[in-house]
């Protein structure tokens, strides 16, 4: 990776890289911004070029470009670089292993079951994470010039995280620079966003988006792609997961066959359908998720893990109804986000009228808000099925 | 490429030793194994969690191929400690998997490529010395236990070693104690330096070092980090950065009531004064009149507790409440006979020390006497 291959954000990386062409990096920075769009990975981006050993002396803002090449641009890709660290908001999804506890060989003590942890629906940094930041961030840094750690989700971290985290965030030791990431500054301590500068971060545009794609993934179709790019509204790292993993597209595409058989389909084939709906959110998780983590989460908690997911499924569906109403509206086809069904939505538009389509799209979102009151998923989603039916 | 034959029992202990320096909630798998060397005719086992401490240590083997590898530190040392004594030969291949033979058993332990890990820094123009490992021993016995816990105030959870000329300060606080030990040098050193060690590497070298050895400690202190080499083993960590407290400040002067009295009475008594004051936050109140001391504790749940011990007073009646465990830990630390105390009023940090060594100060704060 570097700066070059980042997707959109012109501006913003114009902004960070002065800062390092002038060497004049704050303590800390707040990069705000919707999830996916690439915030992470320009921070990661900038601790390179921070500590790239060819980039010792660069004259224009162009030259800020990390060599990818050197050990020490090459350690922080990797993740195993000293001085550089991420802190994402994690879910413990309990002590995995069945195995009982034994003697701890080199302390004897009973070692204690190891947590495990993930990131999904309710993630939070946890004060423990905090703390050994902090003790970590006391340390003289090692190898950097810069010690850079970026903590994503910030606003995940609960009120005495954050208070515990302040005083470090403010002053701490020489060349340490914090990067914390968010979708909703607005849910961070106020104390904390002050000690930080704010970059922003925008959706990326679609134009840019499906030509970056187009370019990187030529395998993959044109309409396809256009589909992807409007289905992710600017969010270019979702675009790239969907693309990355074949699975997720032939989810997308069942997905889309179910809605086509939905129009005609009885109740039998309803009840089918709410089956087929949590089946997706299962595999859509699995094919998200690094695959050893995504089976021991599901397999320790289940539920919640269907209930993530099955939002992602859910905002899948509603842009078919959403094209739907689209084209029911006279609206014509170009604004399509499914344009490779377009034949298939212009054979249903006709069974659709906008009333239709709305209240599909309501029944959606209340099903989005169900997830989130306990309602029995199965139940949500064969109920759901019912009443996206033509009747 | 990597295959050495060693003997179990040198194995054990040797790999025992190094996965201390595995931390074992790395973020990065890699740390969490032990990385192996095959060079020459020695194994180089080395793990380091990369901030706090990194464990490098060298064990005599025959080695037939040079190489490297790294495997997870948990299951060698359960396997390397469950073999039966005898020789044992490792043997890493092309996929990164470690053959462990011994005389009955075959393993094949999946490992990581020794590429990635991240292996103890070099330090950059150190200034170094070295000392007997029974004084260094001493030193670390003598402070470290007064260190805080609390990582909220990281340069309190460190110890601070300063050197000027000849003479090395250390001195560890966590603003209720403070212990300070002034020792000699065998020459000076080339400059003047600080260092605020974290308290990891300190605990695992005061497990390490032998006061018996004859081959000194050696220490080797930068700009951020510190390394300490005790015979064959380098225990290394980076430092803490900060200004460690103005510690001069809090050592009090003036104390006119001296308080002589025998350590191991004292910390008996206080031993079993325990029993009650543990319920009332450690609290004893120690009362010195004439020739006795009388140690008291009370707690509205257990009971009373009173202790009389004789002593020698200089100056007049004085009373004073103290953390009996800080006193304990204090008492444990040294060898001598009498402990002096020297205080000024009740609300004034007391000043214990040993009374035939001038070096060694230890600052307590007063409780509140109820």
């Amino acid at each position: 990776m570097s700066f070059a291959q980042i997707a959109g954000h012109e501006g913003t990386l114009q902004v960070l890289k002065k800062a390092v062409l002038t060497g004049r990096i704050p303590q800390a920075y707040l990069f705000v911004g919707p999830s996916n769009v690439g915030k992470t990975l320009t921070a990661v981006e900038l601790a390179k070029a921070l500590n790239c050993e060819t980039l010792t002396a660069p004259e224009t803002v162009d030259d800020i470009e990390p060599c990818d090449q050197c050990s020490s641009c090459v350690r922080i890709e990797k993740g195993i670089h000293p001085d550089f660290r991420i802190v994402q908001p994690l879910t413990r999804i309990g002590a995995i292993d069945d195995e009982e506890t034994e003697a701890d060989p080199v302390t004897g003590e009973p070692s204690k079951k190891k947590d495990e942890f993930v990131q999904m629906e309710g993630a939070e940094i946890r004060i423990s994470q905090v703390r050994e930041l902090i003790e970590s961030a006391s340390l003289m840094t090692n190898q950097a010039r810069r010690r850079m750690y970026i903590i994503t989700g910030a606003e995940t971290m609960n009120i005495a995280a954050a208070n515990a985290f302040l005083k470090t965030l403010e002053e701490p030791s020489a060349a340490t620079t914090f990067v914390l990431t968010t979708a909703s500054p607005n849910d961070l301590l106020p104390t904390i966003v002050s000690r930080c500068q704010v970059v922003n971060f925008h959706p990326v545009p679609a134009a840019v988006a499906r030509d970056f794609l187009v370019s990187r993934y030529p395998e993959v179709s044109a309409e396809q792609i256009q589909s992807i790019v409007a289905m992710s509204s600017g969010r270019i790292g979702w675009a790239i997961k969907l693309l990355q993993q074949p699975d997720v597209l032939q989810i997308r595409s069942d997905l889309l066959d179910l809605c086509v058989r939905l129009a005609a389909a009885d109740w039998v084939e309803c009840l089918r359908g709410g089956e087929l709906l949590v089946d997706a959110a299962e595999r859509w998780w699995l094919a998200t998720n690094e695959e050893e983590i995504a089976e021991k989460a599901l397999k320790a908690s289940r539920d919640r893990v269907l209930r993530t997911s099955m939002g992602d499924i859910l905002d899948i569906l509603a842009t078919w109804f959403r094209d739907l109403l689209l084209l029911s509206s006279d609206a014509g086809a170009d604004g399509l986000i499914n344009m490779d069904r377009a034949e298939q939505l212009r054979d249903l538009a006709g069974r659709y009228d906008a009333k239709k389509c709305e209240a599909a799209c309501e029944h959606l979102q209340r099903m989005h808000a169900q997830l989130g009151q306990n309602a029995n998923l199965r139940l949500a989603a064969e109920n759901l099925a019912l009443r996206l039916i033509v009747t | 490429m990597f295959s050495v034959t060693c003997e179990q029992h040198t194995l054990y202990e040797k790999v025992q030793l190094v996965s201390r320096g595995v931390s074992g909630r790395s973020t990065q798998p890699i740390q969490n194994n032990i990385f192996l060397q095959a060079a020459a005719d020695n194994l180089i086992l080395v793990a380091t969690d990369m901030e706090f401490i990194g464990v490098k240590t060298t064990m005599a083997v025959e080695a037939a191929e040079e190489g490297t590898i790294t495997v997870p530190a948990r299951i060698l040392t359960d396997l390397a400690g469950r073999l039966p004594p005898g020789p044992v030969s490792l043997a890493a291949d092309e996929s990164n998997s470690l053959k462990i033979t011994g005389k009955h058993s075959d393993f094949d332990i999946r490992g990581l490529p020794a590429d990635d890990f991240q292996q103890l820094p070099e330090l950059d123009d150190p200034t170094s010395f070295s000392m007997t490992q029974a004084d260094l021993l001493d030193i670390l016995d003598r402070t470290v236990f007064a260190t805080s816990t609390d990582e909220t105030r990281p340069i309190l959870t460190g110890t601070l070693l300063k050197i000027s000329g000849k003479k090395l300060e250390t001195v560890a606080t966590d603003t209720y104690r403070l212990a300070l030990y002034e020792s000699l040098l065998a020459s000076e050193v080339q400059r003047d330096q600080e260092a605020i060690i974290s308290r990891r590497p300190l605990v695992e070298l005061q497990r390490i070092l032998d006061p018996d050895a004859e081959e000194e400690a050696e220490i080797h202190i930068s700009q951020n980090q510190v390394e300490f080499v005790v015979g064959g083993t380098v225990i290394g960590s980076r430092l803490i950065d900060g200004q460690f407290v103005n510690y001069p400040k809090v050592i009090p002067t003036g104390g006119d009531k001296k308080i002589t009295v025998k350590c191991d009475e004292l910390a008996s008594a206080l031993d079993r004064a325990l029993v009650v004051a543990r319920q009332d936050a450690y609290r004893v109140v120690l009362r010195a009149k004439g020739e006795t001391l009388t140690v008291s504790a009370k707690s509205q749940d257990v009971g009373e507790a009173e202790e009389t011990l004789e002593i020698s007073l200089e100056g007049d009646e004085a009373e004073i409440a103290f953390n009996a465990e800080f006193m304990l830990d204090m008492l444990g630390a040294i060898d001598s006979e009498e402990l002096l105390i020297e205080l000024s009023g009740p609300l004034n940090s007391g000043l214990l020390r040993p009374a035939d060594d001038e070096n060694y100060l230890y600052v307590l704060m007063p409780m509140q006497i109820m």
